[in-house]
């Protein structure tokens, strides 16, 4: 009776081992799986690397002094005056936001039934003595799932710079 | 049949069960590394063709002096015109197009410049395939503003040796 039992044990241990092994590789499996899904989340994109180099080239309608501004260099007015006006009596932040809003949606253009579902504008001003002052922050559509983007820097003198990224939502 | 071989077939039967459990499992990860390992190489491919339509921005024929990957549109306009350039690049496919703002699409020719989209520098064969595109800035003079503006932009390229 006693060897019956302890047979019985025996065998009750080898299915718990068996359990145990097959939910271990079912977890290993379940992890590989979500990890190759992940970099989705933030993934460096080149196109919109290139787009953010150009758009910050684009010359927008905003004149302060002898020549319109640049994107890059109304970045740099937004950040240095954000009461700053350009002689259409807009402000300087007012004209980047705007420009900014048309160049991206232009090229990305995002809705629920589209391939891009929306994205992210970020401008951070850093320096070594300081850290994370928002210069402009658009976000727009749904963002919830993946994400490509890329940064863009500007310095701003004496010796900060002004981070440009764009996230745009997949 | 004894019943020490019938314990041998029990334990024969669950190693191979486990080996072929084991096997499948390897199975599965290796097809879901190589998924990934090609998804890797045809983005670092994509990514490598960008930057090569990209560098065409810098060659002294279209590139605007001060600016990195910009391009000059006026230069690029009147180098249409010549047809001496037309083997210049080995390439099928050539232009550069204007993206933002937006306009009514058009080719560019001098008489309607720069109230115009597209400028079509190499179109050899119909078959170029789907051309590599990249951003630029473009830039030229414009009478409107009576200064230098810069615009958004792409510029396509086709040839064998880019894909």
């Amino acid at each position: 009776m006693r060897k019956i039992k302890k047979k019985g044990q025996e065998e009750i241990v080898g299915f718990v081992v068996i359990i145990v092994l097959v939910a271990v590789v079912f977890l290993v499996i379940l992890g590989l799986y979500l990890r190759q899904k992940a970099p989705a989340t933030q993934k460096e994109s080149i196109d919109v690397k290139q787009f953010l180099e150009s758009a910050m080239e684009y010359t927008s309608d905003c004149i302060t002094g002898p020549t319109y501004l640049s994107l890059g260099e109304l970045v740099r007015e937004c950040y240095d005056n954000a009461d700053s006006m350009c002689s259409s009596e807009e402000s300087s932040c007012g004209v980047l936001n705007r420009t900014l809003e048309g160049l991206i949606e232009t090229n990305w253009r995002y809705g629920p039934d589209r391939p891009f579902k929306g994205y992210i504008f970020n401008s951070t001003y850093s320096s070594s003595g300081s850290y994370g002052e928002e210069v402009l922050f658009i976000a727009k559509g749904n963002c919830t799932i993946g994400r490509i983007g890329a940064e863009h820097p500007i310095p701003v003198l004496p010796t900060g710079s002004v981070s440009n990224s764009l996230e745009i939502c997949l | 049949m004894k019943k020490g071989q019938t314990k041998i077939q029990e334990m024969a039967f669950v190693l191979i069960a486990i080996i072929v459990f084991f096997a499948m499992v390897a199975l599965v990860y290796f097809s879901i590394r190589l998924s990934s390992l090609r998804e890797d190489v045809t983005t670092q491919r994509e990514q490598a063709a960008r930057e090569t339509v990209r560098k065409l921005s810098d060659i002294p024929e279209f590139s605007w002096a001060g600016c990195s990957n910009c391009i000059d549109l006026d230069k690029v306009v009147m180098l249409k015109e010549r047809t001496t350039y037309n083997n210049f690049w080995n390439l099928d496919y050539l232009a550069i197009e204007k993206i933002y703002p937006n306009r009514t699409a058009r080719e560019c020719t001098p008489s309607n410049y720069p109230d115009c989209t597209t400028i079509k520098l190499i179109n050899k064969t119909a078959n170029y395939g789907i051309p590599v595109s990249a951003f630029v800035a473009l830039c030229g003079f414009d009478a409107t503003y009576n200064d230098v503006k810069c615009e958004l932009g792409k510029i396509y390229a086709s040839a064998k040796t880019i894909t």
